[in-house]
């Protein structure tokens, strides 16, 4: 649905006189009805990238096609497809909300009969229906997201592009926001989306790229990619109480890195397999270790990015 | 004309200006104006003319200066509230976000103009101008108007993000260098253009060489 190919953007900047790779020979591929997280640190490129996409800024090199459509040479037929929300809210504050939509809906030259009823719709589904006539100027920080995803749901596009779309909003509308898209996930929309909500991602993307300095260091499944980042998985394990030197025990195992202890649990990793993991815990009870607890760390993309981020994993 | 009229953003625009309560308060102050200037006249040598020239000043100076600043902000306001992007992404053509902001962003001045046109054709019957020498006078007002605004739009392009208030200057000193009765032609020879120049032209005299 959506294609990057060998992408660059480089932007001028005349006060250093060096050039700004924002996007480095992006290549990628997000087929329909994919969920599909972008994610990296600020500065990274991920928004210069979505833009590329809905074709408000052009490529230096490289060619980006929706559903067929290269947006750069046939930018209106491409805006068919796109819905764009942006990482700032950008509403008209002198408009009601019902004429807000309205005029998007006209802009999108939707068909005239059908815009009354789009709108209902929309208002109803975002809970915006008691605001249809209030002023923008007057509305929460909320709301005027809702209204901005009302806009971007508008003409019905079949791919959404999404630049962090719950920053700045409150827990409860974080909540609404990721099942809203989960919705418009199961109606069949591909959904492209950049945020610094780790956790968010995580729950909502089925497949994710990470991109750092303008270059997509891994792309794919979200759980291929996290095997890629965990080189070995984590486990910790407690104790009953101290008096067991457990660092030193487990440091001389075969397959055990990187212990974490303190008086009465530890953590590591461990690369061996099923098999050896069930030995190694037989032997430390064999030891006389007071072992009353031993799982498998989960981690989350948001602690593999955060060590991805430090260097310890690339 | 009906892409002019079915153009969203000319609809935009004119939603956001022509609230109820703005063109209560238009209508209004016209009336109020109107009737403060023709009793003011109601003793000098041909009052009429004289009333109908004062309208149609009052007419400009709502065209250029408040559809003027109006058109500047057009666009400065879309770069300052980053809502040009939006407009970007939809199926809008520049041509109709152009048209939409040059007639849609100064809706309230023209507004204002069309309810002192009853007072300046009053004006004008009683004087007994020739109705040629009163639409031609409209007509200049209009168009020079027209020419007026689409200036102020480029500008509002042109400058950048914050520039505004620059942009007003500029715009208030190209309307004096055109405008004045020192200079005959006025700068850049745009006098006899001027929509200001519409005054003049109900007197019975104008002349683009003049």
């Amino acid at each position: 649905m959506i294609r990057l190919d060998n992408v660059t953007k480089v932007y001028d900047a005349p006060a250093s006189l060096h050039m700004i790779v924002a996007a480095d020979r992006l290549t990628l591929e997000i087929p329909a009805g994919e969920m599909f997280g972008l994610v990296g640190p600020n500065g990274a490129g991920k928004t210069t990238t979505l833009k590329m996409v809905t074709g408000l800024l052009v490529p230096t090199k490289g060619s980006i096609t929706v559903n067929g459509i290269d947006v750069e040479r046939e930018p209106e037929h491409a805006q068919r497809y796109l819905g764009y929300l942006a990482d700032f809210f950008s509403l008209y504050d002198d408009l009601k909300v019902w004429e807000y939509l309205d005029y998007f809906a006209r802009a999108y030259k939707m068909d005239r009969g059908t815009i009354p009823r789009r709108i209902d719709d929309l208002l109803a589904r975002l809970g915006l229906e008691p605001k249809r006539n209030a002023f923008i100027a007057g509305l929460s920080r909320g709301m005027k997201q809702r209204l901005g995803i009302a806009r971007t749901l508008l003409h019905d596009p079949p791919v959404l592009v999404l630049d962090e779309p719950a920053a700045g909003l409150d827990p409860k509308a974080r909540v609404e926001l990721k099942q809203l898209l989960l919705e418009l996930h199961s109606a069949g929309k591909t959904i492209f989306i950049a945020s610094h909500m780790l956790s968010d991602i995580e729950e909502l993307c089925s497949s994710i790229a990470i991109m750092e300095k303008g270059r997509l260091l891994h792309v794919g499944p979200l759980k291929d990619v996290m095997r890629q980042l965990t080189e070995a998985r984590r486990i910790s394990i407690r104790l009953a109480g101290p008096g067991f030197a457990l660092a030193d025990w487990l440091a001389a195992r075969t397959g055990v890195r990187d212990v974490h202890a303190d008086a009465a649990a530890a953590e590591f990793a461990f690369t061996g397999s099923d098999a050896e993991l069930a030995e190694l815990v037989r032997a430390l009870v064999a030891a006389d270790a007071p072992v009353c607890g031993i799982e498998e760390v989960v981690e989350t993309l948001e602690k593999l990015f955060s060590r991805l981020s430090m260097g310890e994993v690339m | 004309m009906s892409f002019l009229i079915g153009n969203p953003e000319l609809v935009r625009n004119a939603r956001a200006e022509l609230r109820p309560g703005r063109l209560l308060a238009a209508t209004a102050i016209c009336a109020a104006l109107s009737l403060a200037i023709g009793y003011s006249m109601a003793h000098i040598h041909s009052p009429a003319e004289n009333f109908l020239k004062l309208v149609l000043f009052a007419q400009v100076f709502a065209l250029t200066i408040g559809g003027g600043t109006a058109c500047i902000h057009a666009i400065q306001r879309e770069k300052d509230q980053n809502t040009f992007y939006y407009q970007r992404v939809t199926r809008l053509t520049p041509l109709e976000l152009t048209l939409g902001k040059l007639f849609g962003s100064p809706a309230l001045a023209w507004f204002v103009v069309l309810c002192l046109v009853p007072a300046g054709v009053y004006a004008a019957v009683v004087s007994r101008i020739r109705p040629s020498f009163f639409v031609a006078a409209y007509a200049l007002l209009v168009l020079g108007s027209i020419c007026f605004h689409a200036f102020a739009l480029l500008l509002s392009l042109l400058v950048k993000r914050g520039g505004a208030t620059a942009a007003v200057l500029l715009l208030l000193l190209l309307l004096g260098a055109t405008s004045g009765d020192s200079a005959q032609q006025g700068a850049f020879y745009l006098r006899p253009v001027s929509p200001f120049y519409a005054a003049k032209l109900v007197q019975g005299s104008w002349d683009i060489s003049e």
